[in-house]
């Protein structure tokens, strides 16, 4: 059916001037990343805690954050960074902004990525928290110890546990997301695939270069992760039947 | 434990081997030799082409949702050429592509052929082919009404924004910065649509944004105050746009051409021109002298 | 900011919200479906249930999204010799990336589960296929929905990015006005709202789920 004249030239991957612009974008796609996601993690787990305080209005702050920051495209959200938060600003600084940073983009890019991972982080955290039977916190004051105790020495070990599949997910998510950061014009390693597309054509060369790096990567951080949870596995706890 | 971390080592090793095997499949794939799409068309009855859908006036949604423009007009001239040769109705089938698409579209034959606003260039015609330039516009600035950037020279410095699929732009901006036209360099601002690079010269992000003639006259025409805006500077390089078409096609491609040069002496290209660029158009935009000498060294005779 | 251009085109850009809707619906049923098969295969204790499954969830969760979808697009009519339909093309794509996620959600919430519930169930003599289904999946599910939530409005917003493939959903179409009109500002502000509307009502009625199965819970 189909006919196809396509032939395939790996060399673009390392052909100057593609090969240094191969790294940068590596290099750029991780730095963005590990900056958004410590971001996330921050925020995240701050507001994961204000959603289950027992004060109301600090709930109620949670929630919102929560709801406004996921229930919006992450597309959306990168446009608003890059191109509506600066307007919030009074003129002279958003000049100040625009002529001082050099790369205003990649910071734009960088916030939106985090604060948008901190609304799932928190949700995770949060979950994580709930899932946790009251049983264990009423077994542990049985015990005599005392609240902080028990959250150091009962819940955090078993919660950490339990949250370390949903943030491994949501790292390699955060991780893939920085991709999205190309509409607005960072030079991640997706964009620099899409960039040498458009200048040789071997389009289907570049984004499986692209898919390998983030593939090694999150294949990486897979493996290590789930090293760790090996490692930390407590008995008891229904594991991968064994 | 022991076992497990084994097991680790196992499934890195499987999926390192599943890794390999998808790549000595995409390496071997070889291309399988494709049939004369002239005669798939007469098989099928049916032509499947690729046009842009937001690129003013060449290929857009317009105000009732309706997709329309000056490529999909010449389509449909090409169509109507097609059912005169087989003495029989044949169907378009339409499909949409963008920048990052239209070169693999047509390359891997999901489409016979693709009009949009594609520049030829010697790099994308080792991958596919192109029909005769049918179109030609040069790159310029666009900036500020009153901005002191008047010519490619003042760029020294600041901030330029092009777009990021624009590659003859790209690569004009940099032989300029490199023959030291623009010195020193200015920085260049990628931008994934033309009308996102619009609304950051708006906000003051970049100074000035570069791209063909015909992109900024339909930036201009679009924005909330036309008569803040203006075009400046030399045509910095010439962009011939072309129709692409799959390789080693050669019958498929005389019969475009051959279209074109038809519509070209009929007067029905300019009928179409001066409908998406004429006055009343969607883009005002004189024909300029070189393009008019192009078209006239079109006119090949029978 | 001109608000009439939304007035102008609303017709034209909630259009999209048909296809929308049917790309998510379509990825959350096989998702779904895709995933609870895969959470077995992660869980069980055969190789060769357990090997493909880790591989597979593995290799689609190192992939973006946006990348899937354009090899598959792409690269099908190379390796098999013709072209799939984008429609299809997207579908399989998004089920097919996303049953990897919801794989993992399902596998962490039957992982909640204390191993005695299995145990007991064994103990008064269910098969384990009746083990998992009657005893460990519906305590599970109720641990899961959160995260379950999460994803599905992840898949809806996620559908936007069909339009690499010129999929015309909702917010390619709001794209495609833009290109005319050139109000970017107005029509995204629109977008953003219009998605958040809709995700925040799925939001909120899975919180009602969630609180509901927690009274019932003794």
């Amino acid at each position: 059916m189909g006919f196809l004249n396509y032939t395939f030239d790996w060399s673009v991957l390392w052909r100057h001037p593609y090969g240094n612009m191969f790294i940068k974008g590596v290099v750029t796609t991780i730095h963005l990343s590990l900056l958004a996601w410590m971001i996330a993690v921050i925020v995240g787990i701050a507001i994961g805690i204000f959603r289950v305080l027992p004060i109301r209005s600090f709930r109620f702050a949670g929630s919102f954050y929560v709801q406004i920051f996921r229930n919006t495209p992450f597309l959306v959200q990168l446009f608003f960074w890059y191109f509506a938060a600066p307007l919030l600003l009074p003129e002279p600084a958003q000049e100040w902004l625009y002529d001082n940073v050099p790369n205003y983009a990649y910071w734009a890019g960088v916030a939106a990525l985090g604060t948008y991972t901190a609304s799932r982080v928190a949700e995770h955290f949060r979950s994580g928290l709930l899932a946790i039977p009251h049983d264990q916190y009423r077994a542990a004051y049985s015990t005599g110890l005392t609240t902080m105790q028990t959250y150091r020495y009962v819940i955090a070990p078993y919660a950490f546990r339990i949250i370390i599949p949903p943030f491994t997910t949501e790292f390699l998510t955060c991780f893939k997301n920085s991709s999205l950061a190309m509409t607005i014009g960072v030079m991640e390693v997706t964009h620099t695939a899409y960039y040498v597309d458009s200048f040789t054509s071997h389009g289907l060369e570049t984004t499986t270069a692209a898919s390998l790096v983030y593939l090694c990567i999150a294949l990486c951080v897979a493996l290590f992760m789930s090293f760790v949870e090996k490692r930390i596995y407590i008995p008891g706890m229904i594991a991968r039947g064994q | 434990m022991k076992r497990r971390t084994n097991r680790i080592g196992k499934m890195g090793f499987s999926l390192a081997l599943g890794a390999v095997c998808v790549f000595v499949s995409l390496a071997v794939a070889v291309p399988s030799q494709g049939e004369n799409i002239l005669d798939k068309i007469e098989k099928t009855g049916k032509v499947a082409m690729a046009f842009r859908e937001g690129s003013v006036p060449f290929g857009y949604m317009n105000e009732k949702g309706e997709w329309v423009g000056f490529g999909l007009d010449l389509g449909c001239e090409i169509v109507n050429a097609l059912s005169a040769k087989f003495q029989k109705e044949i169907s378009l089938e339409k499909i949409p592509m963008i920048p990052q698409t239209r070169i693999p579209l047509v390359a891997n034959g999901t489409v016979d052929i693709g009009i949009g606003s594609t520049t030829i260039t010697l790099a994308r015609e080792e991958v596919v082919d192109f029909s005769l330039p049918y179109f030609l516009t040069g790159t310029r600035l666009l900036v500020p009404k009153g901005s002191p950037i008047r010519d490619f020279p003042d760029l020294a410095g600041k901030r330029v924004g092009m777009g990021s699929g624009s590659t003859a732009n790209i690569k004009g901006i940099d032989s300029a910065m490199e023959s030291g036209l623009i010195k020193p360099a200015c920085e260049k601002v990628l931008f994934e649509e033309h009308n996102k690079g619009f609304l950051a010269l708006q906000q003051g992000k970049i100074h000035a944004y570069f791209t063909d003639a015909s992109m900024l006259v339909g930036m201009v025409a679009k924005a909330q105050k036309p008569d803040d805006w203006e075009i400046v500077g030399r045509y910095l390089t010439y962009e011939p746009y072309g129709i692409i078409l799959p390789e080693n096609q050669g019958e498929w491609r005389d019969f475009v051409n051959a279209a074109l040069i038809g519509m070209i002496k009929s007067g029905r290209f300019e009928e179409i021109y001066e409908k998406w660029f004429g006055p009343k158009g969607e883009v005002p935009m004189p024909m300029s002298t070189e393009y008019k000498t192009l078209l006239k060294a079109l006119s090949y005779p029978d | 900011m001109d608000m009439d251009v939304i007035a102008r085109n609303l017709h034209f850009m909630l259009g999209g919200l048909v296809l929308t809707f049917e790309l998510a619906i379509i990825t959350l049923a096989g998702g779904f479906l895709v995933g609870l098969i895969l959470a077995m295969g992660r869980l069980s204790s055969r190789a060769w249930l357990y090997y493909p499954a880790t591989c597979y969830v593995h290799f689609f969760r190192g992939l973006p999204l946006i990348l899937v979808i354009f090899w598959l697009y792409f690269l099908s009519p190379v390796v098999t010799g013709r072209s799939l339909e984008a429609f299809y093309a997207a579908i399989i794509a998004f089920v097919v990336f996303e049953g990897a996620y919801f794989a993992e959600i399902i596998r962490a919430g039957i992982q909640s589960i204390p191993k005695g519930q299995a145990m007991a169930a064994y103990s008064t003599g269910l098969t384990p296929f009746q083990c998992t289904r009657d005893v460990i999946l519906p305590q599970a599910l109720r641990n899961m929905t959160p995260a379950l939530v999460t994803q599905a409005v992840i898949i809806f917003q996620d559908t936007s990015l069909a339009y690499v493939i010129g999929l015309r959903e909702f917010l390619r179409r709001v794209n495609l006005v833009d290109a005319r009109e050139a109000r970017s500002v107005e029509l995204y502000l629109f977008a953003g709202l219009l998605y958040f509307t809709f995700c925040s009502a799925g939001s909120l009625l899975s919180q009602r789920l969630e609180n509901r199965r927690q009274r019932n819970r003794v």
